[in-house]
């Protein structure tokens, strides 16, 4: 009878906590962040998944309040990445993209920004705007690593395509870079995944997609 | 069609609530300033009958204010302005009911002139039947003469149809042999009930208007909508403060389920998952903003207004 207790042991950690305990985060922030990437990559598929930090506003600062503009005291972590599919196309979008007979296989990959947040946590439209202002600068971070590393992923495979697609994906990504001036494909985005991680918290994370500004539904 | 009422125009104040009673302002308020607030007259005596509700037409305080702010409309605190109702001179009295009862009078012959054009197309319409008919009969009975006696079967069910035709007609206007044939009688009129009072009282001066609306939190956020040209109805049915339309709502389904925040003001996350999941399961979009200025930063809710930013929710499927 005491030989047996004496055998068992606890059960091992989940991948995901043995994730965070490797890893050792500090900051709450980022082991929510942690267990949102591990979720991209694993569950999503997604693919070079990079984090970042828009940094606080030191919390004695008089400057908070008054100035609306400033980032919230707390960090905010920021991940990119790859998704496999893409996640979102503004309506207008895809009724062009159909038009033209181009399909989302045809268009290169776009990195997706997602802040990871979890239920309990302070958040305000200003934490939701801080992300906004700083998402360009982040854009062209991760976009400068990414010609780094693979300078050819960014140039579509022109080799296997014909003329007349590839003379059509032109005139679209064209379009796309103009609609970005007009935000008639809808303006900048990013995923906000929520993690449960109180009672009962299964490890579920819902993504949903936030637009600045006021962008019509995809389906109405 | 185009009707131009005087500006500004005049909002009832009662017991809280900034009603309209005019038609005429109603109609002209949504096809130019893309108010439509919400009908609330019914009947007295039935007031379950509430599909298909008319005139006063409640606005919010939001509508009203944005409305006083442009300088359309101004708020009039209906009690005071029917004060004037007691001492009435008894030559504007009779003015008045005469002038009401000549309206009625020019419905009364709108009306039955409108009987008479209905009367006289169907009598056409039955002339010409008739005479299909017997052109038929005829033809057919040129034609073959061998077989009349099924073609005068035939033949009969056409009056008759027609006499059933002509009998719900008379039915609708039993009266019209009196009225409709001899126009020249006097008819009695059409008793009339004005919707406003502003023909027997004169306007109220600009002194007697009241303060522009107290509005809520979340105006900036209503005036910033608005003035991107959306529609906005009060959210209450679909579980947020208002519904933003991209058009008039007879013709549009609405974008956005909207709620509005403080700059600082702490929003729970789950509160953003349960209006992004409710606005995708109606097809709507789910939009949070407010005024990044409080009120006490600026010198008035129009410079607030500039300083809304707005974020809209949709689920990401996955």
């Amino acid at each position: 009878m005491v030989d047996t207790q004496e055998t068992t042991t606890r059960p091992s950690a989940s991948a995901i906590t043995e994730h965070i305990t490797e890893k050792g985060y500090q900051s709450p922030h980022l082991a929510t962040s942690a267990q949102v990437q591990h979720n991209l990559e694993h569950q999503h598929l997604w693919t070079s998944i990079m984090g970042d930090i828009i940094p606080g506003q030191a919390v004695d600062s008089n400057t908070l309040n008054k100035d609306p503009s400033q980032p919230p005291k707390e960090p905010i972590p920021l991940l990119s990445g790859y998704p496999p599919h893409r996640v979102y196309t503004h309506p207008d979008e895809q009724l062009y993209m159909l038009e033209n007979g181009i399909r989302e296989d045809d268009l290169e990959p776009e990195r997706m920004f997602v802040i990871p947040t979890t239920q309990g946590q302070p958040w305000t439209l200003r934490h939701m705007a801080a992300v906004f202002d700083r998402l360009p600068e982040f854009k062209q971070k991760v976009e400068e690593h990414d010609r780094f590393v693979d300078p050819t992923s960014m140039q579509p495979e022109a080799e296997d395509l014909d003329p007349q697609k590839a003379g059509k994906l032109a005139q679209y990504y064209d379009k796309k870079e103009k609609s970005r001036l007009t935000k008639e494909w809808g303006s900048q985005r990013v995923l906000l995944a929520m993690v449960d991680k109180g009672m009962g918290g299964d490890g579920t994370v819902a993504y949903y997609v936030v637009h600045e500004g006021e962008v019509k539904p995809r389906q109405n | 069609m185009d009707f131009q009422p005087d500006l500004p125009i005049p909002i009832s104040y009662v017991s809280g609530r900034y009603l309209l009673f005019s038609i005429d302002a109603v109609t002209y308020l949504r096809r130019e300033h893309h108010i439509c607030g919400v009908l609330i007259g019914t009947l007295p005596q039935i007031p379950q009958q509430n599909v298909f509700l008319g005139l006063p037409l409640e606005l919010m305080p939001e509508e009203a204010r944005l409305l006083v702010d442009k300088g359309v409309a101004c708020i009039v605190d209906e009690a005071k302005a029917h004060e004037g109702m007691n001492t009435l001179l008894e030559e504007d009295r009779r003015r008045y009911l005469r002038d009401l009862e000549s309206q009625g009078l020019h419905v009364s012959r709108i009306q039955s002139d409108r009987k008479e054009r209905n009367r006289e197309q169907t009598l056409k319409k039955l002339e010409e039947k008739k005479a299909k008919a017997k052109a038929k009969a005829s033809a057919a009975a040129a034609t073959a003469q061998a077989s009349t006696v099924p073609e005068e079967g035939s033949s009969t069910p056409l009056p008759k149809n027609a006499a059933i035709v002509d009998l719900f007609n008379a039915e609708g206007r039993s009266s019209s042999p009196s009225t409709g044939s001899m126009s020249t009688p006097p008819q009695a009129a059409t008793a009339i009930t004005p919707a406003t009072s502003y023909p027997p009282l004169s306007t109220p001066p600009p002194s007697t208007h009241l303060s522009a609306p107290a509005v809520p939190s979340s105006y900036p956020l209503f005036a910033h909508l608005h003035s991107k040209g959306y529609f906005l109805s009060p959210g209450l049915r679909f579980g947020c403060q208002y519904m933003a339309y991209p058009g008039d709502p007879l013709r549009f389904h609405s974008h956005f389920l909207v709620v509005s925040y403080d700059w600082d003001q702490r929003i729970d996350i789950m509160d953003l998952v349960v209006g992004g999941r409710l606005g995708t399961g109606v097809k709507k979009g789910f939009l949070i903003g407010g005024a990044q200025k409080r009120i006490d930063e600026v010198d008035s809710e129009a410079d607030r207004v500039d300083t809304v930013r707005a974020f809209s929710l949709e689920w990401a499927g996955m």
